[in-house]
């Protein structure tokens, strides 16, 4: 169950998939008590992610027989932790591929040894480079910043 | 008087008539002694004395009577005269005072005309004197004013002129205060000028870097392909690690 929560947290990298599986978390939540007979991966069919799915469908497999309480349990630390995950805030110049965003949070994991969820905001002005915000603390590291000294 | 003769004939009257009844009497005495004595006087006589007493009397009273009533009328014309003379006396007397009255009356009107004449004539006289010492005294009163106004013109026109040179004074310090004014507003407008001037030009200077900056942004913004801004990107991490932001 650990692992399957740790693998959930895992796929969870910016602000969107954070918003997107905390709604995923509570019709999973709201569909728990109906029809308690029926598997709770086979009722979330259609109605959320596949991969979101598939990860219920292993727990169900893996634990043989999870009641309705300890998955209610397991939704709440679900929400928890994603909860207590820091964000980081970044304005960057271009529209991110996917293996960059993941490059930038392998970076982050490195190196302050923890995941974070990035909060990624796209804002041309800045030329290149990043504004980053941090628990409250902010930088400005973008060329257009740069570009402006040079004429001050 | 007339009184007195009334009763004159009255007491004439009253003895004929004792007279007669004295004579009847005796006739009566006579004739009683008569047939006493049968002396008989005739009834004829008788008769005859009587009628001719009556007769008598009858004649003797008319007589009376038209003698009073001349008398009466002849002292009542006479009194009638003395009145008629009497009044004619005193309306000639009355006619004389009002005479005398209408005299007197017209002396007097006379004399108050006279007097009222002379005492116009005096009060026009000393009104004429009054005008003349009131005219005196308003050629006095002119003269004086014609002197005070001289005065109050000399006075006017020192006080005046005196004012002018305090007017002019006073403008002249006004016009300086008011150049100095206007010099100081010159150069403070002057001064605001090249303040607005310095600033404008700062603002067309922050302009221009402005336009060249976004220029340079735009420029080298579409130049950076997505390896160097992801390159960049790492290594805003890389100084946010050194500047401790994490």
């Amino acid at each position: 169950m650990e692992k399957i929560l740790e693998k959930l947290a895992e796929k969870i990298i910016t602000k969107e998939d954070l918003i997107f599986i905390l709604e995923q978390i509570e019709i999973a939540k709201d569909l728990l008590f109906k029809q308690p007979e029926i598997f709770l991966s086979e009722k979330l069919k259609g109605k959320v992610s596949e991969g979101f799915k598939r990860e219920i469908e292993n727990l169900e497999k893996k634990e043989k027989y999870i009641s309705v309480a300890e998955f209610s349990e397991f939704f709440d630390r679900l929400k928890e932790t994603l909860l207590k995950t820091p964000i980081v805030k970044l304005e960057i110049a271009f529209e991110p591929r996917e293996s960059f965003i993941l490059e930038m949070r392998e970076w982050f994991k490195k190196n302050l040894g923890k995941r974070v969820i990035l909060d990624i905001f796209v804002n041309s002005k800045i030329v290149g480079g990043a504004k980053i915000e941090y628990q409250g603390k902010w930088k400005d590291y973008s060329l257009a910043k740069k570009i402006e000294k040079i004429y001050e | 008087m007339q009184e007195n003769q009334i009763l004159f004939y009255l007491i004439l009257i009253f003895l004929n008539l004792l007279i007669i009844l004295i004579l009847i009497k005796i006739s009566k005495k006579e004739k009683v002694e008569i047939k006493n004595s049968d002396l008989e006087i005739s009834q004829k006589l008788e008769s005859f004395l009587k009628e001719t007493v009556k007769e008598e009397v009858k004649n003797l009273l008319t007589e009376i009577k038209k003698k009073i009533l001349d008398e009466f009328s002849q002292q009542q014309k006479e009194q009638i005269n003395v009145i008629y003379q009497k009044a004619s006396e005193i309306m000639d007397e009355q006619e004389k005072e009002i005479s005398v009255f209408y005299q007197t009356l017209k002396e007097k009107r006379e004399n108050l005309e006279k007097a009222i004449k002379k005492e116009t004539e005096d009060f026009i006289y000393s009104l004429l004197k009054e005008k003349e010492t009131i005219s005196e005294k308003i050629n006095q009163i002119n003269k004086a004013l014609e002197e005070e106004k001289e005065e109050i013109v000399k006075e006017v026109r020192l006080k005046g002129e005196s004012l002018v040179e305090e007017f002019s004074r006073k403008i002249s310090q006004v016009l300086n205060s008011l150049f100095e004014e206007v010099k100081l507003k010159i150069f403070k407008k002057e001064e605001e000028i090249e303040n607005y001037k310095k600033r404008k030009l700062a603002e067309i200077d922050k302009e221009i870097y402005r336009i060249i900056i976004d220029v340079s942004k735009k420029t080298i913004g579409k130049s950076i392909d997505i390896s160097t801004h992801e390159k960049l990107v790492m290594e805003a991490l890389e100084k946010a690690k050194e500047d401790k932001l994490f």
